[in-house]
């Protein structure tokens, strides 16, 4: 799936790399990786993603409650985990007074980058509106219907 | 499972030590403190298992009207004995909240 993404997508998110002392970054749907900027290896990332996944999904256990984020503190660094709807961006950055600013950003990308996601899901509903696009540039038979004429 | 009483919008503030869960907020409070703590602090530990942090020293999980922290101590063990932890029914910013658990516990 990873090869399917937009360009604009990737570079999108590695803008936010700027947003503060962040060694890392990544983006899901679902329990999927959809752009991984993370330092480590992509199934650490996989990993990464489904135990956050599991964290939201036991907290949410009977619809009673929607998670937002979650922030976890280690000895040098924190992940920050930031969700909206299906999609999740999260991130490894170094200093805790960040991650209210960082929040913000993440939820703010999100909601600027859902038709990029989507279209990073569906590839091939684009690029099937894509050739549709492009055969009707091409030249087309002439239709003969007798009852229209050429006479202006 | 259940949510937290998330109707009161004052801070309330929770110690465990050894295993029990310390409150002046009554018994619903304190049971609703030490099952979101049990649940974020494994989630946290395995976060940091799959990449090779170690173990959490401090966690939080936001809703839209809800927020919970805990605070282990510096010197905390894999299975540290004391924690303290806060929870308030509105979306409370990291720092201030961690700010606050620090000085309660300096």
């Amino acid at each position: 799936m990873a090869n399917s993404i937009t360009p604009s997508l990737r570079a999108s998110l590695e803008r936010l790399k700027h947003a503060g002392t962040v060694n890392g970054l990544c983006l899901s749907w679902r329990r999927q990786v959809l752009v991984s900027l993370m330092p480590y290896e992509d199934y650490r990332v996989e990993q990464l993603v489904q135990v956050l996944s599991d964290a939201r999904e036991h907290f949410q256990v009977g619809a009673t409650r929607q998670i937002d984020s979650f922030w976890m503190a280690y000895l040098d660094v924190h992940v920050l985990a930031v969700f909206s709807g299906e999609c999740g961006v999260i991130f490894l950055h170094v200093r805790p007074e960040e991650s209210d600013f960082l929040t913000s950003v993440a939820q703010t990308f999100l909601n600027d980058t859902q038709l990029l996601v989507a279209a990073a899901l569906s590839p091939m509903a684009n690029e099937a509106s894509e050739d549709e696009d492009a055969e009707s540039w091409l030249p087309q038979p002439p239709s003969i219907d007798p009852n229209t004429t050429n006479v202006m | 499972m259940q949510p937290p009483d998330q109707a009161s919008t004052s801070l309330r503030v929770f110690d465990i030590q050894n295993g029990l869960v310390i409150s002046e907020s009554g018994q619903q409070d304190a049971d609703d403190f030490a099952a979101d703590f049990q649940g974020l602090r494994h989630f946290s530990d395995r976060v940091g298992q799959v990449l090779d942090l170690g173990t959490s020293l401090y966690a939080s999980v936001h809703e839209p009207q809800f927020t919970f922290m805990y605070l282990l101590p510096d010197n905390a063990s894999a299975q540290p004995s004391r924690a303290t932890g806060a929870m308030i029914g509105s979306s409370v910013a990291n720092t201030e909240l961690l700010v606050a658990l620090r000085e309660r516990n300096p």
